[in-house]
């Protein structure tokens, strides 16, 4: 809610609560004052008035006292001649006549006999049962207010007793008044303020006079009974006000209650005991709370005006508060639209006007730094603008020179479109990437090869379009091209490289990364060149099938005709003779010898496949070369050789393939044993040499002749001295050692003279043999 | 164990077979032949066996590597041991037979029948 309305709301709300607290608190206090004020005054009222009361009863009384000790009338009462009668009756009426509330006076005998009247009342009248003459024997007696069907009106009587000079009783004398001054007395109305009403009632109850609201003609008809009556005529409050008269009234007599008219009204009582009568004084409570209302009345008028201006004028208030708000408001939009030198500029001293002045100090700041951004934003464009104009410089420099590469570029843009239909007539893929690996020059066939046959790219990294992967763990496998960026030296795919189709095939590649460089060596590219290897795997699988085949097929019937031989042999199928048993010997043999040559073959052709597998492990070639010197234990000792081993300690273990190695040892160490005589001598050497692992085999055998040195390693080779000496032999174990140890990347030579023994050297890196992926093992002859 | 020993011969190679059953006979052994994987596992169905000797290329449908694996993937015949004794070299092959739970591998014209049966017998009795 805005702070206008928001003020006036809670201004207005406040000032009415304490409003009406305020109305509330006064009213109540107000009332109580004027309560208590209101009993005090009736109390002091009542009281006295009923001394008034007393005194005109007394006053009444003394008159009549007076009248009583009247000579004249006891001089009659003595003697009563009509000369005393006459002077008596005189007296009388003499009397009367000074007080026009006298209605008669009476003068009775002793006997209570009427012996003169005034007034309506015989005289001869015996009133001796009257109290007026009974109660009035020995004093003064006043007689309460009451209707005498004599005079037929409502009267009050005085007696008085006339006595002798013994004071013996001679005769009474009774005044009979109108209560019309008695009246008077009772309906005065000094402080009786509008609704104070004083009346007199008697022991039953009965008006005596008339009220405010009581007519006269209810007098002694009409009854008043109330709480505050019943409590005058209260035995225990009587006897208080006949000892102590009414010193003993309290403002606790003053209380408020319902009078006989049903009004709620607050009154008092005052007992008059000389006539047994009550004197009532009641005002109206609406009377006595009067002005309590008024002032509530008052109070909420003031009220109203006061919010009324309240409201207005918090209304101004709050604009004060809330215009200069305002106008920052408006002042921070404005500042936020790009009016930087709006100012609020307000020159009010509270904190509004401060705020809007710190406001006006930000927009300048605002403004200022803003200035200050423009100027150096106006330095840096200069800046800018002068580096534009050096670049347009260079770059006419630079065009000059693009010019004349331009028509260089002519030359070998012809050059290259030649390069282009070259590129494009060879049959495997090539394509060119920089040094940044983008490609800048591609043919058809790479493209097809890998199904993008319709795409651009030239310009794109070679590895989003030539995904080369190892076909074993479909990793990236063409470190090959970062390899000859890298070295400046060609390099070729390694073995079992596919490449990644965009469709998702995977095709079989081979071939080479050659780096580009320009005079002087640097290396600015790489030419890829792959082909799709597809028909020759499969060629290649085809050859491996039949290969596996062929030799299954071949030795099927070489391991019966071993097995069989061999059973023979046992005696499994009964005793030989030593002719039958020297027979199947040979059968055995040539069976043996069969079967090493169908291994060897199978070696070879798995060899010019080129269908090698090499996994190398750590290999001891210690171990390697006692097992096979185990091997062929049999016929070392048959032939008495002496064999010596000379194993450098710690040797090293080298990654190699064990069985291709120990294909190598049996074969050299074979022919070792196989090509000395009888106690020849055969030295193993093992030892490491820098870098390299040397093994040295030399035997005291036949030797190999000069002149077929040169054939030692070729296929199915046999030098003659041996081929007289053994027939046994496939001539192919050199030529496998020779490929087992290229493929190991190490050296194999020997030195020989006829007869004076060979040694064979074969050196093996260290760093051993790296991985090749080939299908195929080689035969070992032995496991 | 009481009583004799029981190998299944599975080879596709007549006389072969004939030679490897004379000779086990010989050791003692009782012996049963299937030439192709159906007569194998039929033959495996019907009797227990306390080995297995095995050739790669069989008649018929399936070959060694074939009959291997449905061996290892039944519960009754998973543990009778198998030996693969066989011409090829190939050593994918060998690699394979290795792995899916072949005892041995034997290239057949190398190896002295003798040698291989001894071999057998000393594994399977072992146990």
């Amino acid at each position: 809610m805005k702070i206008r309305p928001r003020i006036i709301l809670i201004f207005g709300f406040l000032f009415l609560l304490i409003m009406v607290i305020t109305t509330y608190a006064t009213s109540y206090f107000v009332r109580l004052n004027l309560k208590v004020h209101s009993q005090e005054e009736i109390l002091a009222l009542t009281i006295n008035k009923a001394e008034n009361v007393k005194e005109f009863i007394r006053g009444q009384e003394n008159f009549m006292a007076n009248l009583g000790a009247s000579q004249v009338l006891r001089d009659y009462l003595g003697s009563p001649t009509l000369e005393e009668k006459s002077r008596a009756k005189e007296r009388l009426t003499r009397t009367l006549g000074t007080d026009n509330n006298l209605l008669e006076l009476l003068l009775m005998d002793k006997t209570g006999r009427v012996v003169i009247s005034t007034g309506l009342t015989r005289e001869g009248l015996d009133r001796s049962s009257d109290t007026f003459f009974t109660q009035a024997q020995e004093k003064v007696f006043f007689k309460d207010i009451y209707y005498s069907e004599s005079i037929n009106q409502v009267n009050y009587a005085v007696a008085a007793p006339l006595k002798d000079e013994n004071g013996n009783l001679e005769g009474v004398v009774v005044g009979r008044y109108k209560p019309d001054s008695f009246y008077a007395v009772v309906l005065s109305r000094a402080g009786l303020g509008k609704t104070g009403e004083n009346f007199v009632i008697n022991s039953d109850y009965y008006f005596l006079t008339p009220s405010l609201f009581t007519a006269e003609d209810q007098v002694l008809k009409k009854q008043a009974v109330t709480v505050n009556t019943k409590e005058c005529f209260d035995p225990q409050e009587v006897s208080q006000i006949k000892t102590n008269g009414y010193q003993a009234m309290g403002l606790d007599n003053v209380f408020s209650f319902t009078n006989y008219r049903g009004v709620q009204v607050v009154g008092t009582h005052a007992y008059i005991p000389e006539t047994s009568w009550c004197l009532i004084s009641t005002k109206d409570q609406t009377e006595i709370y009067a002005p309590a209302r008024q002032l509530t009345y008052i109070i909420i008028l003031i009220s109203f005006f006061s919010l009324f201006f309240l409201i207005i004028i918090g209304y101004i208030v709050a604009s004060r508060i809330a215009k200069p708000i305002e106008k920052l408001d408006d002042g921070t939009r404005k500042v936020a639209a790009g009016d930087l030198d709006y100012k609020v500029a307000t020159s009010d001293q509270d904190e509004i006007g401060e705020l809007s002045r710190s406001f006006d100090r930000m927009t300048k700041k605002i403004k200022e730094s803003r200035q200050g951004v423009a100027r150096e934003v106006k330095e840096q464009t200069r800046e800018l603008r002068e580096k534009e104009n050096e670049l347009e410089k260079q770059q006419s420099a630079i065009m000059n020179i693009l010019e004349d590469v331009e028509r260089e570029k002519d030359i070998t843009s012809r050059e290259r479109d030649k390069l282009n239909t070259i590129l494009h007539s060879i049959g495997d893929g090539v394509f060119v990437i920089d040094l940044d690996q983008k490609i800048i020059l591609v043919n058809k066939i790479a493209l097809s090869i890998v199904g993008r046959s319709d795409e651009k790219v030239i310009g794109k990294k070679y590895s989003r379009i030539f995904k080369f992967i190892s076909e074993k763990t479909n990793k990236r496998n063409d470190q090959f091209i970062l390899e000859s960026l890298r070295t400046g030296k060609m390099q070729t795919m390694p073995h079992y490289t596919n490449i990644v189709a965009k469709d998702g095939r995977e095709i079989p590649v081979s071939d080479s990364a050659s780096p580009l460089k320009i005079k002087g060596g640097q290396v600015i590219g790489c030419v890829v060149v792959f082909h799709d290897m597809t028909e020759e795997r499969r060629i290649d699988r085809a050859k491996t099938e039949f290969v596996s085949l062929a030799s299954h097929q071949l030795r099927t019937p070489l391991s019966a005709i071993n097995w069989f031989s061999e059973m023979l042999l046992n005696g499994d199928a009964g005793k030989l003779n030593k002719e039958q048993k020297r027979y199947l010997a040979e059968v055995y043999r040539g069976n043996k010898r069969m079967v090493s040559l169908v291994n060897a073959l199978l070696n070879v052709s798995r060899i010019e496949m080129g269908t090698l597998a090499v996994e190398p492990e750590p290999t001891s070639l210690t171990e390697l070369s006692d097992s096979v010197l185990r091997e062929l234990e049999q016929q070392i000792l048959k032939k008495k050789l002496e064999v010596t081993k000379n194993y450098q300690k710690g040797l090293p273990l080298i990654k190699l393939n064990p069985k291709l190695i120990r294909i190598v040892f049996q074969n050299l160490l074979s022919n070792a044993v196989k090509y000395t005589p009888r106690q020849g001598k055969i030295k193993v050497v093992l030892k490491k040499v820098k870098d390299k692992i040397k093994i040295i085999i030399r035997d005291t055998g036949w030797g190999i002749p000069k002149r077929e040195q040169n054939k030692i390693f070729t296929k199915l080779f046999r030098a003659d001295n041996v081929k007289e000496k053994i027939s046994d032999g496939t001539g192919l174990g050199l030529y496998i050692v020779k490929a087992i140890v290229k493929e190991s990347k190490g050296k194999v030579w020997f030195k020989s003279a006829k007869n004076k023994g060979t040694t064979f050297f074969v050196e093996l890196p260290l760093a051993g043999m790296k991985k090749k992926e080939g299908a195929k093992g080689l035969i070992g002859s032995i496991e | 164990m009481m009583g004799q020993r029981k190998i299944l011969i599975v080879e596709d190679e007549e006389m072969l077979l004939l030679a490897i059953k004379k000779k086990m006979e010989k050791k003692g052994f009782l012996t049963c032949e299937a030439r192709s994987v159906k007569a194998a596992i039929k033959s495996l169905a019907k009797d227990k066996f306390d080995a297995i000797w095995l050739d790669h290329y069989l008649l018929g449908q399936g070959n060694g590597l074939d009959l291997l694996q449905k061996i290892k993937a039944d519960k009754k015949l998973k543990k009778i041991p198998v030996f693969v004794i066989s011409n090829t070299v190939s050593r994918e092959k060998i690699k394979k037979y290795v792995k899916l739970g072949a005892v041995r591998y034997y290239t057949k014209a190398e190896y002295e029948l003798n040698r291989i049966i001894n071999y057998i017998n000393w594994y399977i009795s072992k146990k």
